[in-house]
């Protein structure tokens, strides 16, 4: 992966490892590393993104099936923007041990910009996140959010593009 | 998404295998991801997803 999808890859995967601490997979402090780095853009030493199996499983499926060489950008919105949902509804229905509604992204729309945290309102109504990956929000800005953070900011075309699918699902 | 079933594969054709996950038969499709009999597999839905070793297995709760 090169640098800037393993940082991406991070920023999409990381609001979901409270579930890999609650497991004692890794440490609250190695968490809050991992996230200090991604936030002031530090690649992070070793290969962290491989902490996240299921999601590095399913970025290197949807590799194999969009016939590129490795995970990239398009591969890692495709997961998280587009399958993810589905995906987790799926696997909910089979395992039915764990919070399906706070583990899917979801598409937002910033409301307030505070010290470090904004309000946006997404399908779970208005609700605060950190903002430490997304440094340059502002208001009225599309973007995405994860467990309680902002990943990304999102273009209007592809936040229609993810409505339109979320509708269908 | 952290949580993912994974099953153990018990039987290998061409395009599809057949799992163990938790005591039951699940046949998946499996079009890209080479396998032998007893390896450890991530799947969703009906698909094979990913080998998964022994250690990761067992961070993911399979053994």
């Amino acid at each position: 992966m090169k640098i800037e999808d393993r940082m991406l890859f991070l920023r999409y995967a990381l609001p979901c490892a409270g579930t890999l601490i609650r497991r004692g997979n890794v440490t609250q402090q190695y968490v809050d590393n991992l996230i200090k780095s991604v936030s002031n853009d530090i690649e992070p030493e070793g290969s962290a993104e491989k902490m996240f199996i299921v999601a590095n499983a399913m970025c290197n499926h949807f590799a194999r099936e969009m016939k590129k060489r490795s995970i990239d950008s398009e591969v890692i919105r495709r997961y998280f923007l587009i399958e993810h949902s589905r995906v987790v509804d799926e696997r909910y229905e089979l395992m039915k041990d764990f919070d399906p509604v706070d583990c899917k992204t979801y598409l937002g729309k910033v409301l307030k910009v505070n010290n470090g945290h904004a309000t946006l309102e997404t399908r779970l109504g208005k609700r605060s996140y950190r903002t430490d990956f997304v440094k340059d929000l502002r208001e009225g800005d599309n973007a995405v959010v994860h467990w309680d953070f902002v990943v990304e900011k999102i273009s209007e075309a592809l936040a229609k593009k993810m409505k339109m699918n979320r509708a269908k699902q | 998404m952290c949580q993912a079933p994974i099953g153990k594969v018990i039987e290998i054709e061409k395009g599809r295998i057949v799992v163990d996950y938790k005591g039951k038969r699940k046949e998946l499709e499996s079009k890209f991801l080479a396998l032998s009999k007893g390896d450890y597999v991530l799947f969703s839905g009906n698909i094979a997803i990913d080998k998964v070793d022994g250690e990761e297995a067992k961070m993911l709760g399979m053994k």
